[in-house]
């Protein structure tokens, strides 16, 4: 227990919620520098890839439409992730219960081919819903019964769930012409636009979700003891909770929510099976509750801004030549600087020896 | 000669208490040197200053007759003085080797384990210290480990040898073990320092023993110029209880009655080893005992927390030994536990989130899947008047506040919820004077009221000055029980100290 001789942290009290959004701006604006500092290493002036990104997500009806649609599954995933973390359990694996969702869609919808809409659309989300819902609770079950990280499992599932996935394409739902996708959806299948580019009714589907979770979390015994079992699992034991049920239904909620974002997305957007269904927004939903500090209602703005990057990414891709990975890396870097920020946030930093570390 | 250690008008302040006052503590060179004392008598924090984890406010150490600068534990190793703590500061996924060599430099920069192997062997075999030096760590008993602590402490070549409560994680046949090797190391010249509560290891082991209460010397006498009795005097001192005012008991039913309880601890060793007790309507039962004897346990079997392995608890007649703690709630148990953030309170939460922390299942606040929080502010907001609570506000974190107020936190939901039966552990420890008495009296008056109170708690003024009777915990099970008028020190700590006293106590089946 030597004392350090050049830095120490000393835990604060209650940071401010200035304090908070202080270092949430410092966040994003770092991770904008360093991130510039790729895109000018590609010999992409940043000021203006910036311009360009800002105005192509968000300056033109069509980009901002494209946002949009990005936002959709975007909510839902960030919905799972936030959810578990209001229980301080870290679902790493929306990405897999995305997919699986996704193929729970697919396989009802060329199940009962050309079937009407009311019959389809609920059937599909509740095939997304109990298959992500289980593929999560899997590893709540883990947790709960044998105290298995669930860090550990969430993430691990998210491979299988991606190669199960990808064996249907390329397996059984192979299309005739031998590509692996499988055959398009009937129109009943799929989730009606609102008539403005590829926007479409699962848009509203996630907002009701966020709404109806916040009302959840902040109305309901049981999201009261989410938030004391977040808090402090052994007051919760003490005072009679049931920690142990409330993992595995914490996580499949989460699951199920992260399925229906693959729901919308294969009826609203791609309507068939392809390889490539995990395109990372289960990780991207990760950043988006950290951000959201967990609040529903917030996740729909930050699931927002995160569409916004992903649309204006393709944009200066296109239009610039800026490789989209550079959207991969501000991500990282977002995250990264959060997470010193939330450490500096609750420790002050001090220089100089300290004089005792007593108890 | 010169001692070995000499510490001179040792004084270390904490906030709030005095730990060390002013203490002077020898130690000779080849002698078995006992430190003797109650929990927070100072021991550990007297030693930990020799061993360099904390400075003295005052005072100075002098080793082998040389003023001796000890900053670090860095400091200390290097003066010759090593500390064996009760926590032990081994890397568990490592083995025994590579925690012995961690900080030497002697086997060069490539690290020469064949050699450090050898030496480990060597000293092992001579102070019958068997240990695997391959095995990792964590594979390990506690008693291994233990082996392993003092073996780091061997090969650095230490002199003066501390050994902190060193028995309370050992078998009877471990501890033996422990007790050869300790006389072989003062056979050869080194000083070790033995701390401990029990009277009947010090008196096996040691061949001086300086006892110290509340942060002073109580004095240092030769093993053959003292006995258990005389050493249980010393440890708590003479002075009288005073008496105070109390009601007779209304001998009121049985409402919590525990037949032949036993349980493990998370070690899976014995705590509880067939405990019998029954708390009466209208009674507050004390419960004493050095710390570490069963009362965790207790607490923790009583709750709902820890799976009794045998046994019945009957709380209002019916079984609730092995239930759920909200169905134990739902019995009647309120619970004022010994660790007030964490298991009493949810810290980051709010106030009136910690007051709902358990009526949060029930009507008013309950209604259907909703939870009334403007009944929840209401019901927080008339507990804060009438528990005098200083909150900031209903929803600032309780971990912000102060010790007093936290516990009137606790006090005001349990006892809100009208409890049959109310368990409350060390419900005053840490709290000032003023906080103190308001928690008593809230007891009192919970009391009179007609609830059984089992209340656990190291202060044996607190005991005889609230409690109707006292019973003691020995080694997880009830010494005896004493109707609280006769209930003096001398006799209670002999029954702390796990012997019986020949004269006018129960004894409990």
């Amino acid at each position: 227990m030597r004392p350090l001789t050049f830095i120490t942290f000393e835990k604060r009290l209650e940071p401010g919620r200035g304090a908070r959004l202080a270092v949430t701006l410092a966040s994003l604006f770092l991770a904008l520098v360093l991130s510039g500092l790729v895109i000018l290493a590609v010999g992409v002036n940043p000021v203006e890839a910036y311009t360009a990104l800002f105005s192509g997500a968000f300056g033109t009806l069509y980009g901002l439409s494209e946002t949009l649609v990005k936002t959709t599954p975007l909510i839902l995933t960030g919905l799972a992730v936030a959810l578990c973390l209001k229980m301080r359990l870290w679902n790493i694996g929306a990405e897999g219960q995305f997919v699986i969702g996704f193929l729970a869609s697919v396989l009802i919808a060329l199940a009962l081919p050309g079937r009407p809409w009311y019959l389809l659309l609920p059937l599909m989300a509740a095939a997304a819903l109990v298959g992500g819902g289980l593929w999560a609770g899997a590893a709540g079950l883990l947790k709960a019964r044998l105290g298995v990280s669930e860090i550990i499992t969430t993430l691990l599932m998210n491979w299988v769930a991606i190669l199960f996935s990808q064996y249907f394409a390329y397996g059984p739902l192979k299309g005739l012409d031998g590509f692996p996708y499988s055959p398009a959806f009937c129109p009943g299948a799929c989730l009606p636009s609102i008539g403005w580019g590829r926007v479409n009714a699962g848009l509203f589907l996630a907002l009701a979700a966020a709404v109806v979770l916040h009302l959840v979390l902040k109305h309901t015994l049981w999201g009261f003891e989410v938030r004391v079992i977040g808090d402090s699992p052994k007051a919760a034991r003490a005072a009679g909770m049931k920690i142990e049920k409330k993992i595995v239904l914490v996580l499949a909620l989460a699951g199920g929510l992260a399925g229906l974002g693959g729901f919308v997305e294969v009826s609203g957007i791609e309507q068939r099976l392809s390889p490539h269904t995990a395109i990372g927004y289960g990780y991207t939903a990760i950043l988006i509750a950290w951000l959201a500090r967990s609040h529903p209602l917030l996740v729909i703005l930050v699931a927002f801004l995160f569409g916004g990057l992903y649309t204006g990414g393709e944009m200066i891709q296109v239009g610039m030549g800026v490789p989209v990975a550079v959207i991969r890396i501000l991500q990282g870097a977002i995250l990264f600087f959060l997470l010193a920020g939330d450490f500096l946030m609750n420790f002050r930093v001090r220089f100089g020896k300290k004089v005792s570390s007593e108890r | 000669m010169h001692c070995a250690v000499e510490m001179l008008g040792i004084v270390k302040r904490f906030p709030g208490v005095v730990a060390n006052d002013h203490i002077d503590f020898r130690v000779l060179p080849g002698e078995v040197h006992a430190l003797l004392g109650e929990n927070g008598a100072g021991k550990s924090t007297l030693m930990q200053i020799l061993a360099g984890l904390y400075r003295p406010d005052a005072g100075k150490i002098l080793l082998s007759g040389r003023p001796a600068q000890i900053h670090t534990p860095r400091d200390a190793i290097q003066a010759g003085v090593g500390m064996v703590y009760q926590h032990f500061m081994l890397v568990r996924r490592h083995t025994v080797l590579e925690n012995v060599i961690l900080g030497l430099r002697r086997y060069g920069l490539f690290l020469d384990y064949r050699r450090a192997g050898r030496e480990i062997e060597r000293n092992s075999r001579e102070y019958g210290l068997e240990i695997d030096p391959a095995a990792t760590v964590w594979d390990l008993s506690v008693g291994e480990q233990q082996r392993v602590e003092i073996v780091k402490m061997l090969l650095r070549q230490v002199k003066v040898l501390i050994l902190d409560e060193p028995t309370a994680v050992l078998t009877p046949r471990e501890t033996e073990g422990l007790f050869a090797t300790i006389r072989t190391l003062a056979g050869r010249g080194a000083a070790i320092v033995f701390i401990s509560h029990k009277l009947r290891e010090v008196m096996a082991v040691s061949d001086r023993i300086t006892i110290l209460r509340r942060g002073e010397n109580a004095g240092t006498i030769r093993r053959e110029e003292t006995g258990e009795r005389d050493l249980a005097r010393r440890m708590v001192g003479r002075e009288v209880i005073e008496e105070i005012e109390r009601e007779e008991p209304a001998a009121g039913e049985e409402v919590l009655s525990i037949r032949d309880l036993r349980a493990f601890d998370n070690r899976r060793l014995p705590a509880l080893r067939g405990l019998n007790l029954e708390v009466r309507r209208g009674e507050i039962l004390g419960m004493a005992g050095i710390s570490g004897n069963g009362q965790k346990e207790l607490e923790e079997v009583l709750t709902g927390l820890r799976e009794p392995a045998r046994g019945s608890i009957t709380l209002g007649g019916r079984e609730i030994a092995g239930r759920r703690p909200d169905e134990i709630i739902a019995g009647g148990l309120g619970c004022v536990p010994e660790d007030r953030q964490g298991t009493g309170t949810a810290p980051g939460l709010g106030y009136r989130d910690n007051i709902i922390l358990k009526s949060c299942r029930r009507p008013p606040i309950r209604r259907g899947l909703r939870l009334d929080y403007r009944a929840a502010d209401r019901q927080a907001d008339r507990l804060r008047r009438e528990y005098d609570i200083k909150v900031p506000s209903l929803s600032a974190p309780v971990r912000l506040l102060s010790g007093g107020n936290l516990q009137k936190v606790i006090l005001a939901r349990e006892l809100s919820a009208r409890p049959r039966f109310l368990l409350a552990v060390h419900p005053t420890r840490g709290l000032d004077i003023g906080a103190a008495t308001y928690v008593r009296k809230r007891l009192g008056e919970l009391k009179r009221q007609g609830a059984a109170i089992l209340l656990i708690s190291e202060d044996l003024d607190e005991l005889a000055g609230l409690s109707d009777r006292i019973a003691v915990i020995y080694e997880g099970k009830i010494t005896g029980i004493l109707p609280a008028r006769d209930a003096d020190r001398e006799r209670l700590s002999l029954l702390m100290t796990g012997q019986k006293a020949e004269n006018g106590i129960m004894e409990t089946s």
